[in-house]
């Protein structure tokens, strides 16, 4: 079954065009001119269950906008998309309850109350039964070792720390798909090695679905069987992650594809 | 309906984290009232009555109306707002929850725990000044529905504004003309009676007034019983014909969001 299902789906984003300097500021103020900024350009994919995709692009290939879509958060402009069987912006909060989303950037806790309330607020929200999330509970302290700061505020979280407990809360409710974006940035080697442990291990074990963006090339390697590059809003590459060695055959790493496929844009 | 309640709760549990903040800023703004103690005080050691206020009603007036308005605070709209022009309220939106519910659950359970700090303090300058005299249940009784019927309509105008945001990238200029549009038009600084009658006229259309000036009259009694009942009604209209509002406005705003990058 497919739990995914993009069809020409495109993006623009409607962008204030300003000139430089006061008087541009001015000139903007008084009859401002806008341009449509095209960031994703009708792709076209589709994702099954139990399948673990990695997006990858340079910055502002359109990743994070497809995403957005995918979960309902934007609008797009043209074209379909179903996640679930669903049309995630037009049923957004039926969406959110079968799907989980970690930004990386961004953080779901509460900021100033502690996170193991963050977790009973979600158990609410979700009507999430009282002995699944004992279950999860204990499986993330496991994991991911939440315990030492389950009474902290977010606030007081490192940054590895914080992502965990994101982590945690995005799956907290057992959803069928897992969205995230850049959910390693900025980590240090070892937490990033319990963060992919843990995609691994509800990829394979609970059959989640898992579509993440990173640039972390080693680390996708060793979590995702498919690889969607996208470029300037296309898609440049769509299919098992070893085959692109195939397609680049005097590379050797991963690595030194994605360095050749971004060099090429710069040009 | 639990989900709401312990959205509530974690309102709440913001509220006394952040006591320090709105306890600073509370008693800021109470030396405001206590210069209008005394402003008033002095107008009226030179004229008994003020567009009908004796200085009986007016010392209460100050309190109360000081009551009726602190909660559901500045601090707490602006964090809400700044969410919408940062973008993390995106993560609100990937709830199977309304944003406007989580909004306002969130708020009203900040808003009990302001509202119990100003009680406290404001009740007990109000009893020192006032003493009990001239308070009845059934006035107290309707005093109470009007001031959470008030408060729904305060919540629901902040509500609008943060909205707004959407389309600004500023929210402090947006909230300040909200806290100045409620204080003037509310009667939170100068009761409504006093204006001239052409102003009163375009105030009476608005639904400002059911903010502070209403649930004020009814406690101190100005408004007659009659008055009070109508009073209540067009404060039941103004909360669902804002509720409307906030849901067409919802339904335009959300659909430019826009977050670039991260």
């Amino acid at each position: 079954m497919n739990h995914i299902e993009v069809d020409r789906l495109s993006k623009s984003y409607h962008i204030a065009k300003r000139e430089e300097g006061f008087l541009g500021a001015v000139k903007h103020l008084v009859s401002p001119q806008y341009e449509e900024k095209q960031a994703v350009k009708g792709i076209t994919f589709s994702i099954q269950e139990g399948e673990s995709v990695a997006f990858l692009g340079a910055n502002g290939a359109g990743k994070s906008t497809t995403i957005k879509m995918l979960t309902g958060i934007l609008k797009s402009t043209s074209g379909t998309v179903r996640v679930l069987g669903r049309d995630p912006f037009k049923e957004r909060m039926t969406n959110a309850k079968n799907i989980g989303v970690v930004f990386g950037q961004k953080t779901q806790l509460w900021w100033d109350i502690p996170i193991i309330d963050t977790f009973r607020l979600l158990k609410d929200i979700y009507e999430i039964p009282e002995a699944v999330y004992r279950k999860n509970m204990e499986l993330f302290m496991e994991i991911l070792g939440l315990e030492e700061f389950l009474q902290q505020p977010a606030r007081r979280l490192s940054l590895g720390q914080r992502v965990r407990a994101d982590m945690a809360a995005a799956i907290l409710h057992e959803p069928s798909v897992l969205f995230l974006d850049e959910p390693t940035i900025g980590l240090d080697v070892a937490v990033k090695q319990k963060v992919y442990e843990f995609l691994r291990y509800i990829n394979k074990e609970k059959r989640i679905t898992i579509l993440l963006t990173s640039h972390d090339l080693n680390d996708l390697e060793s979590l995702c069987q498919r690889l969607i590059i996208l470029e300037a809003g296309n898609i440049l590459f769509d299919d098992g992650l070893k085959k692109i060695y195939d397609l680049y055959p005097k590379a050797e790493t991963l690595e030194e594809i994605v360095i050749g496929l971004f060099n090429r844009r710069a040009h | 309906m639990k989900k709401y309640f312990t959205l509530m709760k974690c309102g709440m549990s913001e509220g006394i984290m952040y006591r320090s903040n709105f306890l600073t800023s509370m008693l800021a703004n109470f030396i405001q009232v206590a210069v209008l103690f005394f402003v008033w005080k002095s107008i009226f050691a030179y004229q008994p009555v003020v567009s009908g206020y004796t200085w009986e009603m007016m010392r209460k007036y100050v309190f109360v109306s000081f009551l009726c308005n602190s909660a559901l605070s500045f601090g707490f709209e602006m964090q809400a707002a700044d969410k919408i022009i940062s973008g993390d309220m995106v993560l609100d939106l990937l709830k199977p929850v309304s944003y406007r519910s989580i909004v306002f659950c969130r708020a009203a359970g900040t808003a009990l725990i302001e509202f119990f700090f100003t009680l406290v303090l404001v009740g007990a300058v109000y009893l020192a000044v006032n003493g009990a005299a001239g308070i009845t249940p059934i006035r107290l009784l309707l005093f109470l529905i009007s001031l959470v019927l008030g408060q729904g309509i305060k919540l629901q105008i902040q509500y609008f504004f943060s909205l707004i945001c959407f389309y600004t990238d500023n929210a402090y200029g947006v909230l300040k003309g909200r806290e100045i549009l409620t204080n003037f038009f509310s009667g939170a600084l100068i009761p409504l009676a006093m204006f001239p009658d052409f102003i009163r006229t375009v105030i009476d259309r608005l639904p400002f007034s059911g903010i502070v000036y209403v649930p004020c009259s009814i406690f101190i009694g100005t408004f007659p019983m009659r008055e009070c009942f109508e009073a209540l009604f067009f404060q039941i209209l103004w909360n669902v014909l804002l509720f409307l509002a906030g849901s067409i406005f919802w339904k335009k705003a959300s659909s430019v969001i826009s977050v670039y990058g991260g």
